[in-house]
């Protein structure tokens, strides 16, 4: 049962994550929101028993693509019109 | 406005998850069909405890192989745009790293390499494999690299140890091939049960998709840098 509580209460910060990336104009905020909700998703994984996808989604969905997110935006543009 | 629509489409997203996280938290309806099969099989083919391991690379090591070759059409296709677009490679682009980056760096890399290998070392007996140690030490890579940009490792050397893993990968395979008639099959002794050296090529085959995604991961993220 604690195991579910935990899980909306990840699942309802990472929707307000989510929401938090459409609403606002800075994409460099938007893509560090992005690897946030890779956290997120990774911890439920851990708590799903999924230990392996956690490990692929935190550093993928973390490091990696945020990384490649960070990099285009610098290179495109900063602000979002 | 925008807020607005942002905030439905928050509560709705939210009872939605709600109702499914209750849905989904029942999975004893999974323990049937293909799964008893692998769950009785494992343990006389493969004598590993991570039963993962033994779907990835040998139940569904066609998959893999496909997955493999997915991952290298994606990095392939963006050096094809990046090369398009005229993006030439120079050197510098970014704003060089502040100290921070820098001393934390010096202490953290080598905690994430050595989590890496053990990752893929210990990929047939505990969590995680090839594909997740890969990109744990991708990572890595990446932090040394913006820690310090002058650093470089030649791309020429990296493709030559990437291709020859795949081309090791698919040998193996056909080995199984002349020896049962079967692709990827097993055919070395599978061991001690839960030690490092058992469960026959698996270790091989993970370690060798460890070797790929490693180099494809960090020379991806290090051409979209660089460019």
């Amino acid at each position: 049962m604690i195991e579910i509580i935990i899980m909306c209460i990840l699942s309802i910060v990472s929707i307000g994550t989510l929401c938090f990336i459409c609403v606002n104009r800075d994409l460099i905020t938007a893509a560090v929101g992005t690897t946030l909700i890779s956290l997120i998703a990774s911890i439920m994984f851990v708590i799903m028993r999924a230990p392996d996808v956690a490990m692929t989604e935190a550093s993928i969905g973390a490091a990696l693509s945020g990384a490649i997110i960070i990099g285009i935006i610098i290179k495109v543009r900063r602000r979002d019109r | 406005m925008k807020r607005f629509v942002a905030v439905i489409i928050f509560a709705f997203l939210s009872i939605l998850l709600m109702i499914f996280m209750f849905e989904i938290s029942d999975f004893s309806h999974l323990s049937s069909g293909n799964a008893s099969f692998v769950l009785s099989r494992n343990l006389s083919d493969f004598n590993i405890p991570n039963i993962v391991t033994s779907v990835v690379t040998q139940y569904r090591g066609y998959d893999t192989i496909g997955e493999i070759t997915i991952l290298f059409l994606a990095v392939t296709g963006i050096y094809m745009l990046i090369s398009a677009m005229g993006l030439k490679s120079t050197g510098k682009l970014l704003e060089p790293a502040g100290n921070i980056v820098k001393s934390a760096s010096i202490i953290l890399f080598p905690i994430i390499m050595i989590f890496g290998i053990y990752i893929i070392v210990n990929g047939h007996l505990s969590p995680g494999g090839g594909f997740q140690g890969g990109a744990v030490i991708g990572s890595g890579m990446l932090l040394l690299f913006l820690s310090d940009r002058r650093r470089e490792i030649s791309s020429r050397a990296s493709h030559a140890v990437e291709s020859m893993a795949v081309i090791i990968i698919l040998l193996i395979g056909l080995i199984g091939i002349y020896t049962a008639n079967i692709f990827l099959v097993n055919f070395m002794g599978t061991g001690m049960f839960s030690s490092i050296i058992s469960g026959g090529i698996i270790p091989i085959i993970y370690s060798l998709i460890g070797i790929k995604v490693t180099v494809e991961f960090f020379h991806l993220t290090e051409h979209i840098l660089r460019s």
